[in-house]
């Protein structure tokens, strides 16, 4: 009987820069950016649905779904970090950021791993296009009577490469023997080139 | 992996209050020499997770002063605080437990520390 794999787990967040995505080419392999302290990810569907009436009925209901919005929580990203995803400028010498609102819409392929039930069968999943849209601080609290981390979130959305051929995103799973073990977890941070 | 503890570090810290006779992790003999203190681990607790593992632990210890006197008793109970919350703990609970020989005051406090091993 197969392995049971309900996902239980979340981490390994790792960005690729694309560097090409046309009709013709998709290049994700820049250097991987890892993003330690994954908290959740949650995700939206961005989509359209149009329903056609005929004879007085429905005839059809055309959904459209064009991304997903995708909000990554962690607990903390390095300032410099923050500044290298398009956050602001890193000032070594004064240990400071200068940031602003928006990070100007940078391209990357996100990947990241789920741990299962059992430990040794987890899923990659792969996303070829993630646009980051903005990174903030969650609301500040004060100390209270329990812990509550200010997380930093990551939010952005997962489209679809213009290279048609590709499907927006894939997930590897490592078979039952774990033959396959070393090969998907390349899946994180291996470039990908088409075209 | 190491399991968190910090009653050591508290006793030894415990110890240099002013007026203390003795710091130790289990109840006064029937002839100790008073104020003494008592430091034992209450709870030891993963506070929070980040890439599947433990990163931040919740600890908490319970302090016991006794004395037969109370006005020393409260004297040193403010120093231990003072000393506790310069250790990076917050007071949770502090409540006074007395019978016919001597008078106990129980303070417990709560610190957050990073899990051994987390990057």
């Amino acid at each position: 009987m197969a392995k049971k794999r309900a996902i239980i787990g979340f981490k390994n967040i790792t960005l690729l820069p694309v560097t090409k995505n046309t009709a013709m080419a998709y290049a994700a392999d820049g250097t991987p950016i890892s993003i330690p302290y994954a908290g959740s990810m949650s995700r939206t569907v961005i989509e359209t649905t149009q329903e056609l009436y005929y004879d007085d009925d429905l005839y059809a209901r055309v959904r459209d779904v064009k991304g997903e919005e995708v909000e990554i929580r962690v607990a903390e990203v390095e300032l410099p970090l923050l500044g290298a995803l398009g956050l602001g400028k890193w000032d070594e010498a004064a240990h400071t950021l200068e940031a602003d609102y928006a990070t100007g819409g940078k391209e990357y392929a996100l990947r990241c791993m789920t741990t299962g039930i059992h430990k040794e069968l987890p899923y990659y999943f792969k996303w070829r296009l993630f646009t980051l849209d903005g990174i903030k601080f969650d609301n500040f609290n004060t100390k209270g009577s329990k812990i509550q981390v200010c997380e930093v979130i990551i939010a952005g959305t997962l489209g679809r490469p213009l290279f048609a051929a590709l499907q927006p995103y894939t997930i590897t799973a490592v078979k039952d023997d774990t033959t396959n073990a070393q090969e998907a977890l390349r899946v994180l941070t291996e470039p990908e080139v088409y075209g | 992996m190491a399991l968190l503890n910090e009653t050591e570090a508290i006793m030894e810290a415990l110890s240099a209050v002013s007026g203390v006779a003795s710091v130790t992790r289990g109840w006064p003999r029937a002839n100790a020499a008073y104020p003494c203190v008592l430091v034992g681990e209450a709870s030891n607790a993963p506070a929070r997770y980040c890439d599947d593992s433990i990163m931040l632990c919740e600890l908490e210890y319970d302090v016991r002063i006794f004395d037969k006197l109370s006005a020393r008793k409260e004297k040193v109970a403010s120093d231990v605080d003072d000393v506790m919350l310069g250790l990076g703990f917050e007071r949770v609970l502090v409540y006074d437990d007395t019978n016919a020989d001597v008078r106990m005051k129980v303070m417990r406090y709560r610190g957050y520390r990073q899990e051994p091993g987390a990057q």
